[in-house]
């Protein structure tokens, strides 16, 4: 039965791979890139610095957190659609992935802090250096939910009590909901009382993982959306946007 | 017909063959992690002795096979003037293992700059990393958050992990491997 699966995902990968090479061949082909490899081209590309293809966003997200409420299966979930039942503490792991948000490239750098130890002084460093945070707690255990105060606290403070950061708060191991000690009205109001999103998520069984993910991106892009309207240098990333986007249309047809 | 059923069998059943540079400072204890790795993967290894590991000429290699998937290593000598050899092993790598030492943290600056180094070749920016923050079983060594920090990775544009393992215990080992092989046939996420 093992077998048969991997040879039916082999051979779906296969045709999916066959599909996206016709595609490329029949869209692709007329892009502005040269065919052939141009030393001089090269060389003035590389001269003037940003190539819009390797300029990408990169948003650095944190995972804060008491220990043992989940935040490495959430990531791991997220990132590789894996679940590990056995626990072992974290001492700060960080992950990097491409991903594309609504037709777009960018990279999620993801910071897996450790919930058990205090870390204090090296954590202020680098809460300074993240862009968006995931605040999860557990919904079995008051106490986590409680510490996700504190958390807020030493990220406003980090943050120059700059509000408006892109916090998302998470209660996790929602597939245990018959066991719940914290009420789902409490969360919602502390979300509330934050101005930030609540989700309720399995890392178990991947429910709502994406959405956490999603949300928090979509917010940080606003907000570098935002500034960088302002300071007004993105011309040619908003020109390959709308190029994506086009082809997007095509892959729904398809 | 012969041919084309063959090829389907191989595309099928055929273990996939990966390539895997190891590289980092002198020291920082990537034999050790090759070593270790080789313990874990291969039956009935003899593990060489840590204590008799001394600085790699020239290069070590190792085969793990898991799953379906053959990994090679390619551990390189980490010595001052072994690094510029690293670049020539490159071209057929298909992700790297750049490890760090944990606790000397007066060769950061080293560390960062190398790390640079090895990050601005383009076949490296397009194959996934993973940063081996070695010997954090001691007292005093720095926390892979603090490793991360030091590391610059702007144009990088695969997947990039940063781990804490211990060579010397075999802690994480498991898990930088399964890493591998999970980037080396991960797409990006679609959302």
């Amino acid at each position: 039965m093992d077998k048969v699966s991997h040879v039916l995902r082999n051979g779906w990968n296969w045709i999916k791979l066959k599909f996206l090479a016709l595609w490329h061949f029949l869209f692709r082909r007329k892009s502005d890139e040269p065919e052939f490899y141009d030393p001089e081209a090269m060389a003035s590309k590389k001269a003037s610095g940003t190539l819009p293809p390797q300029q990408q966003v990169v948003h650095k997200v944190i995972m804060v957190g008491t220990g043992g409420v989940g935040k490495s299966a959430l990531t791991l979930q997220f990132m590789y659609d894996e679940f590990v039942e056995e626990y072992e503490p974290t001492k700060a792991d960080s992950y990097r992935k491409k991903v594309v948000l609504d037709g777009e490239e960018c990279s999620i750098d993801i910071l897996d802090t450790a919930g058990q130890e205090d870390y204090s002084a090296i954590r202020d460093n680098y809460y300074r250096s993240g862009e968006g945070f995931i605040c999860v707690f557990s919904i079995l255990d008051m106490e986590s939910f409680e510490a996700t105060n504190e958390f807020r606290e030493q990220i406003l403070r980090v943050k120059n009590s700059d509000s408006s950061v892109p916090i998302v708060l998470v209660g996790n191991k929602g597939d245990m909901r018959d066991q719940r000690v914290v009420s789902a009205e409490l969360c919602r109001q502390r979300a509330e009382q934050w101005g930030c999103h609540y989700v309720e998520t399995s890392a178990k069984r991947r429910e709502n993982v994406d959405k956490v993910f999603y949300d928090l991106m979509r917010e940080m892009k606003r907000r570098k959306g935002g500034s960088q309207a302002q300071t007004g240098i993105d011309a040619s990333a908003s020109s390959g946007r709308k190029k994506r986007s086009g082809i997007k249309k095509h892959c729904t047809i398809l | 017909m012969y041919t084309l059923s063959a090829g389907i069998w191989e595309k099928f059943f055929k273990k996939k063959d990966y390539y895997v540079v190891i590289v980092g400072l002198d020291n920082a204890g990537k034999t050790t992690f090759l070593e270790q790795t080789k313990s874990h993967f291969v039956k009935d290894y003899g593990v060489l002795n840590p204590s008799k590991i001394t600085a790699t000429v020239g290069l070590n290699t190792g085969n793990v096979e898991l799953n379906n998937t053959c990994l090679h290593f390619w551990d390189l000598g980490g010595q001052e003037s072994l690094r510029e050899l690293w670049a020539t092993y490159y071209d057929d790598a298909n992700a790297m293992i750049f490890v760090v030492d944990a606790t000397r943290s007066d060769l950061f600056p080293i560390v960062a700059s190398q790390f640079k180094e090895v990050m601005a070749n383009e076949i490296v920016q397009n194959i996934p990393v993973l940063v081996a923050v070695n010997k954090s079983e001691m007292e005093g060594a720095a926390a892979a958050a603090e490793v991360r920090m030091l590391l610059e990775d702007d144009n990088h544009r695969s997947d990039l992990a940063v781990l804490p393992v211990s060579a010397l215990e075999g802690t994480n080992i498991e898990r930088c491997v399964h890493w591998i092989v999970r980037s080396l046939a991960s797409q990006p996420l679609y959302l």
